[in-house]
């Protein structure tokens, strides 16, 4: 038996409350800088890595003309305080060495897409039912399925 | 010496058939090669004259004539569960004698007859994984059960079936497209197994009663997958003249970014528990809710703090403790969790070695709040920990002594489980607190 996810790496969750490596993206949720009840909804496509960045009522991000804004530098910063600069580099097939990348947006001079427009309604949805495992109601009875995750590594601060 | 048990002949050939099944799961069953398929085959001969054996032939024969029903593959599921069923007894035998343990019977499992519409949704979407196989699962298959895993969630007479099912959906998706190489076999179909038998009916709540007593926390285990966390706490629980070695578990959804401390985050409800496990504290427990035979169903208004105690002098009692069997649905290897009390040892090249037992230490199920890591074990002295099984015999510590600077420093899984409360109260660095708000600006718009 062996478990194959190793556990997240911590980090503070209010600039980027949400990211993964899912759909073939790295996508996640930024918060507005400015407006507590904004968010914008980023991502790279992992094969082209074109990028867009929105609201999540799909108005575009006043900081894309000429390159990725400031949401999409998070992004990248926060995915990998998450994973681990070797996940992130491996998901986007960049031939790089993970000691090389002292933080996620470093990553952006390897990334030459351009902007690709596609709707942020899927993104936010997941970002919505992330949340929503949080509002789920717990147990005190034993959950003895639980004995077969362990984690392969831990990572401590 | 105490001899740790082998899986004696019966039990090779048990685990022999299960690979020989297992290839199945892997390849898929729609594509099996003609060798392959001798796998499924040697399952007939095996359940003659069993309970089983005409259930088995019928599935057997339908599969290969590509009858793909989730009743066949549940009759597989039935079959696989019996096999390693029998794998547990008999390691569990030998090791009762190895240790002369008595085990008093489990709490009476319930069930009901009939599953939930969603069960069968979830059978449907196992049905899919195994005709397709392990193998050849896409990212875009995985996704696709994504509505029925959310369903499954609002079913709290399902929580366990749902966070087995999440951490199992959320390996392959790692993995997929899978290599070979990469896929555990046997690991991914032990879980689709439980998971295929957990869908066949809805387990009703057990009979409970009340304990009460002064509690002394030996140690905490905290298993969990990026959507779910489980704390497990084993303890002795004195009442009058009478120990018993007791347990509960206490268990959260989550999400992937928690972790290390703010998991104790999650579960904010329990803070006599918290503050006597973090000061080293017995706690007194009056009218505790608990299923039959030392299984508490905690409720911190039960609970007042006690006084201090020394964990390795109340983990001498463990030794007289009955320790308690198993449901006899859950019979598998992996739920082999002994709590053992090693009093001196030496630790030497992944082992300990004690004055009558040899075992390696597992390092594999550390936990990120948790003090203990890989170097602390190494100059352990005494300690609490969980005896496995998992094709070998594992020592998982969960509370150590060790000598640092000439004294006896106790370090165990929970003692930090307080560190967060400055966290707890400012918002703006506790991230369970921040997912929670923005879930109430956006999930209740």
């Amino acid at each position: 038996m062996h478990a194959l996810i190793p556990e997240a790496r911590s980090r503070n969750l209010k600039k980027a409350p949400f990211v993964e490596m899912a759909e073939g993206r790295i996508q996640g949720v930024i918060s507005s800088g400015s407006d507590i009840e904004r968010v914008y909804i980023s991502y790279f496509k992992k094969d082209s890595y074109n990028y867009y960045c929105s609201t999540n009522n799909n108005r575009p991000c006043g900081g894309l003309r000429g390159g990725p804004c400031k949401h999409l530098h998070s992004l990248l910063d926060e995915t990998v305080r998450q994973y681990g600069a070797e996940r992130v580099i491996n998901y986007l097939s960049l031939n790089l060495e993970p000691e090389a990348v002292k933080k996620g947006s470093d990553l952006l001079r390897y990334l030459n897409g351009n902007k690709e427009k596609e709707p942020a309604a899927t993104v936010f949805s997941r970002f919505l039912t992330h949340l929503r495992q949080l509002e789920l109601t717990g147990s005190n009875r034993p959950m003895p399925e639980m004995n077969w995750f362990i984690l392969p590594e831990v990572m401590r601060d | 010496m105490i001899e740790l048990p082998f899986p004696d002949d019966s039990c090779v050939s048990g685990l022999n058939l299960i690979n020989g099944l297992d290839i199945c799961f892997q390849t898929g069953f729609a594509r099996l090669a003609e060798t392959e398929k001798a796998g499924l085959e040697a399952m007939v001969p095996a359940f003659s004259g069993t309970p089983l054996e005409s259930a088995v032939a019928d599935a057997v024969a339908g599969l290969k004539q590509g009858r793909y029903s989730e009743k066949n593959f549940a009759i597989l599921a039935a079959a696989r569960t019996s096999l390693s069923g029998a794998v547990y007894d008999a390691l569990i035998q030998e090791l009762d004698k190895s240790f002369s343990i008595t085990r008093i019977p489990s709490y009476e499992e319930n069930f009901e007859d009939s599953p939930l519409k969603i069960q069968s949704g979830v059978s449907h979407i196992l049905t899919e994984l195994a005709v397709t196989g392990f193998s050849q699962v896409s990212g875009e298959m995985l996704e696709s059960f994504h509505q029925t895993s959310e369903q499954l969630s609002d079913e709290p007479s399902l929580i366990r079936l749902s966070a087995l099912l999440n951490g199992f959906i959320n390996e392959m998706k790692t993995v997929s497209p899978g290599t070979m190489e990469q896929i555990p076999v046997t690991r991914w179909t032990d879980l689709w197994t439980r998971a295929m038998i957990m869908t066949l009916k809805v387990p009703k709540e057990p009979a409970t009663g009340k304990k009460s007593g002064e509690l002394f926390i030996l140690g905490i285990d905290a298993p969990r997958h990026p959507s779910f966390v489980t704390l497990n706490f084993y303890g002795i629980l004195t009442d009058k003249d009478k120990s018993s070695l007791t347990t509960f578990s206490l268990s959260s959804h989550t999400v992937d970014s928690i972790v290390q401390n703010d998991i104790w985050l999650l579960f904010d409800r329990i803070p006599v528990l918290k503050e006597s496990l973090a000061k080293g504290l017995s706690i007194k427990i009056t009218d505790m809710p608990a299923l039959e035979n030392n299984i508490l169903l905690w409720d911190d208004k039960c609970a007042k703090k006690g006084s201090q105690y020394e964990l390795f002098e109340k983990a001498v009692a463990l030794s007289d403790c009955e320790r308690t069997k198993i449901p006899a649905s859950e019979r598998h290897p992996v739920h082999i969790n002994e709590l053992l009390f090693i009093d001196k040892y030496l630790y030497k090249d992944g082992k300990i070695f004690s004055a009558n037992l040899e075992v390696k230490v597992d390092l594999r199920r550390l936990i990120s709040f948790s003090p203990i890591d890989s170097k602390t074990v190494k100059g352990m002295h005494r300690a609490v920990g969980i005896l496995r099984y998992d094709s070998e015999w594992l020592f998982q510590p969960l509370a150590i002594e060790k000598i640092i600077k000439k004294k006896f420093v106790l370090i165990h899984n929970g003692q930090n489980c307080l560190d967060n409360t400055k966290a707890e109260k400012k918002q703006k660095e506790n991230n369970v607190a921040i997912l929670r708000e923005r879930a109430s600006k956006l999930l209740r718009k």
